[in-house]
């Protein structure tokens, strides 16, 4: 038998004339985290509604925990939970009172509900606040309550669309902690966003969408070789008068692959392990260098050369 | 005993019912519940104690009692007020979801829409008990001010209550149909009617049961002079008929909640809905009527929750309904038209009864097959899906309506033939009469022989139908809506087969300039006959004095004939290319994209872009 939980299987799904998601394979294991990343439009959120059952594939099956979405939708939603990107819920509530509304919508008998209530929000740190109005919760508590509500049912696996869009920083840190605690619990995670850190830190496993196909998929590492396996990137800052001489010396250079500016550095993309031919280089034309690094590509890097910023 | 158990167990854990509650008792609701409902109980009173002399009401407040006319006030008040509030109470049981953007959250949820919905009816219990407990004060008065009749209270209470439950599951069940707003205003305006009907004194019986309104009036009708003229039904009969057709209601609404939204066909591997050919859902789009519930995670809440009991049996269900609702209607019709008559007959009608039942059964007769026509098509993308039909066995859409519109077109001439000829042996015949004379309605038109108008009229109108409708299968298979293809193929037979051959037979006999072109008026009345609107002119003697007598009806006949012949051949020859092209797009709507060959070369391609 498989350890996989989630078997996504050549998924295909198109509005019309536009393919959203085109023959996507994949397999996430038990007790995993699998990050989803890519552009706008690149599919990501489709592919988690396929997921959730919540949209037909045209060609392709998803099984999870061997149960087919397409054939046996009823009983994966049983096994799932879903944050949407979109926070949704009745109006004039209360926390205590949205949390109890879903928690009847899951079937959660009478006299468990208080308890499971108090032991998602304890999970989620919404404890002492259940008497505060939805309506008025920050996007940092709503994305925490939503969390809340897809914990309710106790699902095997969490499929989180975009949960930390719009966070500030400390609330970021405070969701990447809750992520960690649930992966550490066993769940198994697929989770969607546009903060490439947060997904380097989380994930076991990364796929990265871009118009609507599967272009890369593996652990980080398998990624960097990927990318070329003695790659490393260097990043360089100098004066920014002095910004496209140095890229222009730098770009002749023997060892290099490629040089790209991105904010204030020179980014070089070589597979010299040592990076001090870089440095003697712009030594020898008299640039004053500000800061100098060399690093193993991280998930930005190898996301910005493995798309080309193709949407659909 | 477990469906019952669950029943009540789904009936008082329902999330809506625990929103509604919560959002029930609050000081608000009860304060403008509590000022309406005086408001509209003082509106009631006011005129009485304004002028507490008139004639009427004296005679009610002696006879019935001041007390016991309060109490009917109260609760013929908390019945209007619950007409005009519950059905408005209802409107966000989708709206709510959709606006508020969690619907997907219920889907996912698992819940049964059944558990779902029904606990908006059930919180309507709340609503009711706070209208009752408003009016508690007047109760109290009412008791002083004379006491009250506590079985015709309770019996008033218990109807009241049953009738707030109906009025409460039929919105429910007309929402899943059309929007909600729509759904509460027609449910307003059919109970509406339906107390006003309730209200009037009937004699013998009060068949508009279906609200507490014959309950609540019969004490007063009973000792006014109108109840003793109009013998009516004891109270028990009344209130035991009342009981009766409202748990009717209330048994096939719930039936229909449990049922669903029926406008969908599932196709094999999906249950998102009538989408089942490549392309289907662009072509649709662009001039679909939009169902109330047609997003695809409402369709999938529905669909999927069905039992597979249902699911198995979805044909038979569906066209099951469409045919026994139509052909029930049909029955109770010519059994209604046939007490009717009798009735007649009894009060010694004579020639004109009989004219007037073979006109009546010729409309009824034209309008069954004129809704079997509508009812019973579906349009291309749709028209050749299996669907189960029972226990699993799986049929053609088009067959099952083939099978439907034939055997309700057999079954409407079979009535339309057999009704004249009942009433002729039961009622006409032992009176001496007959029901097919032969009359004389212009001295210059031979004798109307109603026998040929009953066999010849019906044959025509089975006949028309027939070929409008194999018209209409045809035009459907072309089609994706299918009251396009209705509409026009029934203004394709109006006009080139109805109107234009009659027309020109009026112009042939009326019109001074051709009246002279011999070859006209020797053809025009022939090729009249086409039309069956000419056929019943003939059969009435309703065609023009010049007119003549001896046309055969010949044409009439051809031309129908070939028609259906030509409709038929046609749709079978579409139909096959239709029918492959559903065993291709068993599981693709759209061509997918080709696949890379793999992820390297994918990216490669795309830098070389």
């Amino acid at each position: 038998m498989t350890d996989a939980v989630v078997e996504i299987e050549g998924i295909t799904k198109t509005y019309d004339n536009l393919v959203a998601v085109n023959s996507v394979s994949l397999q996430v294991k038990r007790g995993q985290t699998l990050g989803l990343i890519g552009p706008n439009g690149a599919g990501k959120t489709t592919l988690l509604r396929i997921i959730c059952s919540l949209a037909k594939p045209d060609q392709g099956d998803i099984r999870i925990n061997g149960q087919s979405v397409c054939e046996n939708p009823r009983a994966v939603r049983k096994l799932l939970g879903f944050m949407p990107a979109e926070f949704g819920s009745p109006r004039n509530q209360d926390i205590g009172e949205y949390l109890a509304y879903f928690s009847c919508l899951y079937g959660i008998p009478r006299n468990e509900r208080a308890a499971r209530i108090r032991e998602v929000c304890e999970l989620t740190d919404l404890v002492g606040r259940e008497a505060v109005m939805v309506k008025g919760l920050s996007t940092g508590n709503k994305q925490r309550l939503l969390l809340a509500k897809t914990l309710l049912h106790d699902p095997e696996l969490l499929v989180l669309d975009e949960p930390a869009s719009g966070l500030d920083p400390r609330a970021r840190t405070e969701l990447r902690a809750i992520i960690r605690a649930l992966a550490s619990m066993g769940k198994t995670i697929i989770i969607s966003s546009h903060i490439l850190p947060d997904i380097e830190e989380i994930s076991d496993q990364i796929g990265i969408l871009e118009a609507g196909r599967l272009v890369l998929d593996g652990n980080l590492g398998s990624l960097r070789d990927h990318y070329g396996p003695s790659r490393r990137v260097i990043k360089v800052r100098v004066p920014p008068e002095d910004k496209q001489r140095a890229k222009e010396i730098l770009s002749a250079l023997e060892p290099v692959n490629a040089v790209d500016e991105r904010d204030q550095f020179l980014v070089v993309d070589t597979e010299e392990q040592n990076g001090n031919f870089v440095l003697q280089a712009l030594l020898e034309h008299d640039l004053r260098i500000v800061e100098f690094a060399e690093d193993a590509p991280n998930l930005e890097e190898i996301f910005m050369r493995s798309t080309v910023g193709k949407v659909t | 005993m477990n469906a019952v158990r669950r029943m009540f167990l789904a009936l008082g854990d329902s999330p809506t019912y625990e929103r509604d509650r919560a959002n029930l008792v609050s000081g608000f609701t009860i304060g403008t519940a509590g000022l309406l409902l005086n408001g509209a109980v003082l509106c009631f009173v006011l005129p009485l104690l304004m002028n507490p002399d008139d004639p009427s009401f004296r005679t009610i407040t002696e006879s019935v009692g001041f007390g016991q006319t309060l109490a009917l006030i109260l609760l013929g008040g908390a019945t209007i007020f619950a007409t005009l509030l519950i059905p408005l109470r209802l409107v966000s049981v989708f709206w709510g979801p959709r606006i508020g953007r969690y619907f997907d959250q219920i889907v996912l949820s698992g819940i049964s829409p059944m558990r779902f919905i029904i606990g908006k009816a059930m919180s309507q219990n709340l609503f009711l008990g706070l209208i009752l407990f408003l009016l508690l004060p007047y109760l109290v008065l009412s008791i002083t001010l004379g006491g009250v009749d506590w079985w015709f209270f309770l019996t008033g209470v218990f109807l009241v209550w049953l009738y707030c439950m109906a009025l409460a599951t039929v919105t429910l069940w007309v929402s899943l149909y059309i929007n909600e707003l729509m759904a509460a205003i027609l449910v307003i305006i059919g109970a509406a009617i339906l107390l006003a009907l309730g209200s009037t004194p009937i004699p013998f019986f009060q068949p508009f049961c279906l609200t507490p309104m014959p309950v609540l009036l019969h004490p007063v009708y009973e000792t006014m002079e109108v109840g003793r003229v109009a013998r009516m039904s004891s109270f028990n009969v009344t209130f035991a008929s009342c009981t009766v057709g409202i748990s009717a209601v209330l048994g096939i609404a719930l039936f229909g909640i449990y049922l669903g939204p029926l406008f969908g066909i599932i196709r094999d591997n999906s249950t998102f809905g009538e989408v089942v050919r490549a392309g289907d859902s662009k072509r649709k789009r662009r001039f679909r009527l939009r169902h109330h519930i047609q997003r695809p995670s409402e369709l999938a809440f529905f669909y999927e929750n069905r039992s597979p009991a249902f699911r198995g049996s979805d044909g038979i269900l569906r066209w099951g309904l469409g045919f026994g609702t139509l052909a029930g209607v049909l029955l109770l019709v010519h059994v209604g038209s046939y007490g009717f008559f009798a009735f007649v007959m009894t009060m010694g009608g004579g020639t004109g009864v009989a004219e007037v039942i073979h006109g009546f059964n010729l409309s009824v007769h034209g309008v069954a097959m004129f809704m079997a026509i509508g009812l019973f098509a579906h349009a291309k993308n749709t028209m050749y899906q299996r669907t189960p039909f029972l226990f699993g066995r799986k049929c053609d859409v088009a067959k099952l309506d083939t099978w439907c519109f034939f055997l309700l077109a057999a079954l409407s001439t079979g009535l339309a033939l057999a009704v004249p000829m009942m009433m002729e042996a039961l009622l006409f015949e032992p009176r001496g009469k007959t029901v097919f004379p032969l009359v004389s309605w212009n001295s210059y038109r031979p004798l109307i022989n109603f026998a040929h108008v009953h066999l010849e009229g019906t044959l025509v109108l089975t006949l028309a139908g027939t070929v409008i409708y194999v018209g209409h299968r045809y035009l459907c298979q072309r089609t994706w809506l299918r009251f396009v293809a209705f509409f026009s193929v029934s203004g394709a037979y109006l006009l080139f087969i109805c109107m234009v051959p009659m027309f020109l037979m009026m112009m042939s006999m009326e019109m001074n300039e051709l009246q002279d072109v011999e070859w006209l008026k020797e053809w025009a009345p022939r090729i009249s006959v086409v039309s069956p609107f000419v056929m019943f002119g003939k059969l009435f003697n309703e065609v023009p004095r010049d007119f003549p007598d001896g046309v055969s009806t010949v044409p009439f006949y051809a031309i129908h004939g070939v028609l259906l012949l030509m409709g038929m051949l046609m749709t079978r020859r579409s139909a096959k290319s239709l029918r492959a092209s559903y065993m291709i797009a068993d599981r693709t709507e759209s061509p997918p994209a080709k696949p890379a060959k793999s992820m390297v070369s994918a990216i490669a391609v795309e830098a070389e872009k």
